[in-house]
């Protein structure tokens, strides 16, 4: 059981500071799989075989190797160091299941949104209600086989403040998952870091 | 006997005729669409439904699989004022889902809805988009 400070304020179990983060994006951009590969416990997924009915509304030409579509969403936590660990959820990418998305966002500190270059307008919708609510986020391109433009047009076609942090990451790499989430913790900081005059 | 579209229809009109309470009835893939439906259910009411039934489905599985001995038959209810929702399981691909009134005899309402799976399940599907991928 939990104790209980002087102030009779429950501690947690241990001292550790929990950040519940969501990750956000179009369909398929992978999602799921950045969770799944850079969470240290079995990660929930919720994933279910695209069936025909979703001939016509899911596209996955794209995604070619990609039989299942997020239907809830992912779970997994990380572990930073001995003061951080991130609760990581990660949203089902497609429309009909967006109402999900304002219950993730609830209680979260900061986003990814995760971006495939092949389909930036798959994007929009995060980076809108992410701005919407008011949630610090920072974006991450998925690097998929094909073109590789320079962040600095795919900054410019997101339409992003200078102030986003932007980079490129592999959802199927753990260390290069890591990388994404730790910038994403700086980036937090460095918004609640008193103004420091260059 | 292979009953079309329109037959199917009948069959889900027919659950409301018969299990006392039941408003909507709705046969929905797996991946959150919907296959068909009673028509009191809008078309916009159908496609909501559709994708918060597959939802429910998939994270009352992964709390089977987490803390159930097995993977069970995977029934779920959510109730809230005015009303009730209920899931099961139906052919493959596929799940049936029903509104029913707040005070609805649920057993009589899930009895109602497995007979139903039971006799046409077979029908009841939504096949996978792509043939299962060779490992
Ligand atoms: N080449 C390449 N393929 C990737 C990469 N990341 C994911 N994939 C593949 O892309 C597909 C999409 O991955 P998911 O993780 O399911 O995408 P998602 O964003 O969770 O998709 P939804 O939940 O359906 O919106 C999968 O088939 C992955 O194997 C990547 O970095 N490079
Ligand atoms: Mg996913």
């Amino acid at each position: 059981m939990d104790s209980t400070n002087s102030d009779g304020v429950p501690l947690r179990a241990t001292a550790r500071d929990a950040f519940k983060i969501v990750i956000v994006g179009g369909f398929g951009v992978g999602k799921t799989t950045m969770v799944g590969s850079v969470s240290e416990i079995r990660p929930l997924s919720t994933e279910e075989i695209m069936t025909r009915a979703g001939v016509g509304i899911d596209d996955p030409t794209a995604v070619a190797d990609k039989n299942t579509t997020t239907v809830a969403f992912d779970f997994g936590r990380i572990t930073l160091d001995a003061e951080r660990v991130l609760y990581l959820f990660g949203a089902p990418g497609q429309q009909r299941f967006w109402f999900l998305w304002d219950q993730l966002f609830g209680g979260s500190l900061g986003a990814v949104v995760l971006v495939d270059v092949r389909r930036l307008a798959e994007s929009f919708y995060a980076i809108d209600r992410l701005e919407h609510h008011g949630m610090p986020f920072i974006v991450a391109v998925n690097r998929f086989d094909g073109p590789r433009p320079p962040l600095d047009r795919v900054r410019a076609a997101l339409d992003l403040q200078p102030r986003v942090p932007l980079i490129e990451c592999d959802a199927r790499e753990r260390d290069s998952c890591k990388t994404v989430l730790i910038d994403l913790v700086e980036h937090l900081a460095s918004l609640h870091a008193p103004e420091t005059t260059p | 006997m292979s009953p079309d579209d329109r037959d199917l229809g009948w069959l889900l009109e027919n659950l409301v005729r018969r299990a006392p309470g039941t408003r909507h009835v709705l046969v929905l893939s797996k991946d959150g669409l919907k296959v068909c439906h009673t028509g009191g259910l809008s078309q916009d009411s159908a496609d909501q439904l559709a994708a918060i039934a597959a939802g429910v489905q998939s994270l009352a599985i992964s709390a089977s699989a987490e803390f159930g001995t097995g993977l069970g038959a995977g029934q779920s209810m959510a109730e809230f004022p005015g009303g009730v929702l209920l899931i099961v399981p139906a052919g493959e691909g596929a799940h049936l889902a029903v509104i029913a009134a707040e005070d609805a005899d649920v057993g009589m309402v899930a009895h109602y809805m497995n007979e139903l799976v039971e006799q046409i399940g077979g029908y009841l599907t939504a096949p996978p988009r792509r043939p299962a991928a060779a490992p």
